[in-house]
């Protein structure tokens, strides 16, 4: 019966594990570019006290086994990168993907990170960057005399001079991923590559699968209220439901200890 | 018999001490940096079998991570990862995973009993006039937008050899290596609570209870047939 409690335990702890996602997912609802996860309960190991077809006389086989199982552990997690609602903001270094790919980020020490977030901004030298600092790659310098920037959904930048004229300052580039579920996120809205993810193929937005480039808008998050909301009353029912399994295991430890007087 | 009697106190015993283990746990749930303790319980004497029993072998410490709380302090740091902050008491090293500073008088960062946080050069002095501190993710202290320094975080390849040390702090024998923590992140604004699970603790609680009152009766019942015994010996006579 101890074994009950155990078993018992890990299914409460799961899903706390399971309401910990569930509030990253509600915390993040208005967090630009970020996408929600999804947990992946598996079942622990299995006592094989009697195996299934195992003989149990000459040539009588068992037809099931007796297994008992240990409880539950949530083995992964999983981003979902499905598009979040688009938001328009009329800045003119918003940009949101249409469709998939992401942003290359080049950090202070030269790693390559990725995100969806296209809230970027100029820097002292006229620079794109994020809103902490980070480079978009590859850089683009904005003049510091250039009355407007437009960003086509091809990612090529133009800008007016005061002549003017207008001038091409180079195309927006995007990275696509094998595997983007695979990707580690690190926090502040950015993805690392990870073995899992594969390696970064860069492409021209609107071309081959990759995304378009929409200045002026933002990409919201994907996180879905209703569905939390129903996971988190699911988690719940089944915490409690675990702990009532609890006291009963324990209540039978009780009558079991006390047989004795 | 008799043996029965001292092999069911030793269970007992062993379930008590636990209970003490668990106790301690539970008092600390909300303690900043706080590390669970597990009991390790081995059979009495592993050399000699014939001597039936439980006792506890070691209280062990485990180190996993905690959950992070924000609290929007500037001097308040918490360790995503492996590492611990190198507190200098002024009589030994104390490493620790409470990141809850304050300045004192001289303009060093310390905790709460006025140890003092351990950069790369020393100990961490502000400039008298600071008006702003940020700390970034490698843990080098930036004042007014200038680095002055940068935290040492420390870490041990075997953690068996922290000790507690009180006011949730490790010490180790000095002959040990310290190397530099890898794969860390350190967050300004925010603690790490303790990595006690009040599921875990309450469950073991729950099965030290029965397994002490099972033990319980092992001893009771000894005692009935003891005492029976003894009747029937002494009505012979």
């Amino acid at each position: 019966m101890i074994k009950s409690l155990f078993t018992l335990a890990t299914g409460m702890k799961a899903q706390q594990t399971y309401l910990d996602n569930i509030s990253n997912n509600l915390a993040n609802i208005n967090t630009t570019g970020f996408k929600r996860s999804q947990v992946n309960f598996q079942d622990l190991l299995y006592s094989n006290d009697t195996k299934a077809g195992a003989e149990s006389g000459a040539g009588v086989e068992i037809p099931t086994g007796l297994q008992i199982g240990s409880g539950v552990r949530l083995n992964s997690t999983t981003k979902v990168f499905t598009q979040g609602t688009a938001i328009r903001t009329n800045s003119s270094f918003d940009m949101a993907i249409q469709g998939d790919g992401f942003f290359q980020i080049t950090k202070s020490d030269g790693s390559q990170v990725f995100t969806r977030d296209g809230s970027f901004r100029l820097n002292g030298t006229g620079q794109l960057v994020t809103t902490d600092g980070l480079a978009l790659t590859p850089a683009i310098t904005i003049p510091s005399d250039a009355t407007n920037v437009t960003i086509g959904t091809d990612g090529t930048v133009n800008v007016t001079l005061p002549a003017g004229t207008i001038s091409n300052l180079g195309q927006l580039q995007l990275v696509k991923f094998v595997n983007p579920g695979g990707l580690e996120s690190l926090g502040r809205n950015l993805f690392r590559e990870t073995v899992a993810s594969g390696s970064p193929t860069i492409g021209i937005p609107g071309e081959q699968g990759v995304g378009e480039i929409f200045q002026g808008f933002l990409e919201g998050s994907n996180v879905e209220t209703v569905t939390e909301l129903v996971n988190m009353i699911t988690a719940q029912r089944a915490f409690e439901v675990n702990s009532r399994g609890i006291r009963a295991a324990d209540q039978m430890l009780q009558a079991a200890a006390s047989i004795v007087r | 018999m008799i043996v029965g009697l001292y092999t069911s106190a030793t269970g007992k015993m062993a379930m008590a001490k636990n209970l003490e283990v668990i106790s301690r746990n539970l008092a600390n749930v909300n303690t900043t940096g706080f590390k669970r303790n597990v009991a390790v319980f081995r059979t009495f004497l592993e050399n000699d079998p014939s001597v039936p029993g439980a006792s506890l072998a070691r209280v062990e410490i485990n180190h996993s991570q905690g959950s992070i709380k924000g609290t929007g302090n500037k001097l308040d740091l918490a360790i995503y990862g492996n590492g611990y902050f190198a507190l200098d008491t002024g009589d030994g090293m104390r490493y620790s995973r409470n990141g809850h500073f304050r300045l004192n008088g001289d303009m060093e960062i310390v905790n709460d009993v006025g140890w003092k946080l351990e950069g790369e050069s020393g100990v961490i002095k502000l400039p008298r006039n600071a008006k702003d501190v940020m700390i970034n993710d490698e843990g080098a202290v930036m004042v007014d937008g200038v680095r002055i320094s940068k935290i040492n975080i420390v870490d041990f390849a075997n953690k068996e050899v922290l000790k507690e040390a009180g006011n949730s702090s490790f010490r180790t024998n000095p002959n040990n290596r310290v190397d530099i923590a890898e794969g860390y992140v350190v967050q300004q604004g925010f603690l790490e609570t303790s990595n006690v699970s009040v599921i875990d603790e309450m469950v073991n609680m729950m099965s030290n209870m029965r397994t002490f009152q099972a033990n319980n009766s092992v001893s009771r019942t000894i005692n009935g047939t003891l005492e029976k015994l003894i009747r029937t010996a002494y009505t012979v006579i």
